[in-house]
């Protein structure tokens, strides 16, 4: 490991010790300090008197706001996120982690790399070839960007599930008292799973078209490709020596858009009924579900730190700009 | 050129102009000619379109032309009462950032790259849980969600505006950095913050949108998410009333559209140095 690498992987893994403080922080700010706090959804009838008290005395809701603090951030580090207000004596883990994640996780990574594949492919050879065809195909992809999500999702739902039968209408699977052969379980789950992959593989989709058809269009005319041209290197070598760019780009959205991978769509699976974390962010908010809420802002901000730091390391690799700009720097 | 007259002369800005002119204008021929309004239960529901009720009639048989053209007007107020919202604390906090460099620069670009980095709408979504659903609090929880954008972008604009030679001779003179940005910079931003008003206007009104129809907006008033809302939660999808999904959400896909391509025609009429 050289040295100007090393030192740019401390200046960018302190950037990410930062982001999760301020997360942890204003987490705590959110949660504590502004109307609605701990206190008042105690009061809650859900919650028998004996736990209030219980409570009180374990978030040390009693002591002054540094000592809460330093509470919550030693409760933190032992894992303990607290219990949900709606499924009572479940720990907040539990509720988030499990079944939730891995349906949100599936779906994700599904529409994620589809969407990823789909876009940064069409994007490379449009903004590389130019012409008709990129005019219509980015203008489409535009047209598509500006429809709201939840609004493709409803009509997805509607002209597929209620009108054609073509999916189901709402859930994650069919099966939830019977005993069914695994394959056939697998079959209704990914059946399941058409509708909200088709959205959100068209709300994905545009994102990593755009960006990639504008980085590609841009380099195309720079002189280096005038240069690969005029030694006669074929179209396909020059799409290939491009297509780093595209990569780059590929990555930033990636790295953009990753905390989606955990937090789920909320809208998506709120439409659909799929049974992930961002259906239980929506329900926690109905139902007052604070710490819940919060589990779920906290693995965010883990998850959106992890993320950048991979990227940034890849980065590294990919954009050989960055060693010349860290080495200015120091 | 100066800056508006490219940007008027930009196509992309007259047919995004052209869109949201045609769509409030026909919002306003409609509230003026129909004689109900957003609460008059007009006649049996679930009408599908005919010449009396054009876009049809909902689960509680009001017209859905009014709902819609009622709602046009509080989603575009939502979006520019943000926008506006958005503009002014990311200019304040863009000047400051880039006049005084050095340690407050650091720490407020800290907290930008932070509330950049986690999604909006989850920020947007506990926020809007905590406080009370009121037209106020949406404004406010996508202002806090979306000034560091805004403040990014100003900073950007306002180092680069650093270099000019009046400011270089203005900081010769002995002027304060407190001078130097009240009476060279801030005068000198009308183009970054107008655009910087219609960039947050498009953001404001997906995220605007979107939380009315989780049911998390004033539901009082009615914008074009929460007729998507009132839509799904009444039996609409399985009555086959397509008018109640398909016209207030391409109303949202052409505002949003138009609102696109301003954009694009102002970032492009605007080079600002990253």
């Amino acid at each position: 490991m050289s040295r100007e690498f090393a030192y740019y992987l401390v200046h960018r893994f302190f950037q990410v010790i930062v982001i999760v403080i301020l997360g942890f922080i204003a987490a705590f700010v959110i949660f504590r300090l502004l109307p609605g706090d701990p206190t008042i959804s105690l009061l809650d009838p859900r919650i028998p008197p004996e736990a209030r008290e219980e409570l009180i005395k374990r978030f040390g809701l009693d002591k002054p706001i540094y000592e809460q603090f330093l509470l919550y951030v030693a409760n933190l580090a032992r894992g303990d996120f607290g219990y949900s207000f709606v499924y009572i004596g479940t720990p907040v883990v539990e509720v988030i982690f499990g079944e939730r994640l891995f349906n949100t996780v599936v779906l994700m990574s599904s529409a994620m790399l589809t969407s990823a594949i789909l876009g940064t492919s069409l994007g490379l050879l449009m903004g590389f070839r130019g012409g008709f065809p990129d005019k219509l195909f980015t203008s489409t992809l535009y047209l598509l960007a500006s429809a709201p999500v939840f609004w493709v999702g409803l009509l997805i739902q509607f002209y597929l599930g209620y009108r054609l039968g073509l999916i189901p209408i709402a859930g994650t699977t069919s099966f939830y008292f019977e005993e069914v052969p695994l394959h056939i379980l697998v079959l209704d789950y990914v059946h399941h799973m058409v509708g909200p992959l088709i959205v959100l593989t068209m709300f994905f989709t545009p994102l990593y078209y755009i960006y990639v058809r504008n980085v590609v269009s841009n380099v195309r005319g720079e002189d280096f490709v005038l240069t690969l041209k005029a030694i006669g290197l074929s179209d396909l070598r020059i799409l290939l020596r491009i297509s780093r760019f595209a990569l780059i780009a590929t990555v930033t959205i990636i790295a953009n858009e990753s905390a989606l991978l955990v937090v789920g769509a909320v809208f998506t699976e709120t439409i659909f009924g799929w049974n992930g974390v961002g259906r239980l962010l929506y329900d926690s908010i109905l139902k007052a579900d604070y710490p819940v809420l919060q589990g779920i802002f906290l693995l965010t901000i883990v998850v959106v730190a992890t993320a950048n730091f991979t990227a940034d390391i890849l980065y590294y690799f990919l954009d050989p700009r960055i060693k010349v700009r860290g080495l200015a720097r120091r | 050129m100066s800056f508006a007259s490219r940007v008027s002369r930009d196509p992309l800005f007259q047919a995004g102009l052209a869109i949201l002119l045609l769509v409030t204008l026909i919002a306003l021929a409609w509230r003026l000619y129909s004689p109900w309004t957003s609460k008059d239960m007009v006649g049996a529901p679930f009408q599908s379109p005919s010449i009396e009720h054009p876009l049809g009639t909902d689960d509680l048989g009001r017209d859905v032309m009014t709902l819609v053209s009622e709602g046009v007007f509080i989603t575009l107020f939502v979006g520019l009462a943000s926008a506006i919202l958005i503009a002014t604390i990311g200019l304040l906090v863009g000047v400051t950032a880039a006049v005084f460099r050095g340690l407050v620069d650091a720490i407020l670009m800290r907290i930008v790259d932070f509330l950049l980095s986690i999604p909006s709408l989850v920020v947007a979504l506990i926020l809007v849980a905590i406080l009370k659903p009121s037209i106020f609090n949406v404004i406010l929880v996508i202002a806090i969600v979306g000034w560091p954008a805004s403040a990014r972008l100003v900073r950007a604009y306002t180092l680069s505006l650093m270099e000019a030679p009046y400011v270089e001779a203005s900081r010769a003179l002995g002027s304060s950095l407190t001078h130097i940005a009240l009476r060279h910079l801030i005068p000198n931003m009308t183009p970054i913050v107008l655009g910087s008003i219609l960039v947050g206007t498009r953001a404001a009104i997906l995220l605007e949108s979107g939380l009315s129809f989780l049911g998390l907006g004033d539901l009082e008033r009615v914008s074009l998410g929460t007729i998507l809302f009132y839509a799904r939660r009444s039996a609409a999808l399985i009555s086959g009333a397509y008018w109640l999904i398909v016209f207030p959400g391409l109303l949202i896909m052409l505002i949003i559209l138009a609102l696109t391509l301003i954009t694009l025609a102002i970032e492009r009429n605007l080079k600002v140095k990253e």
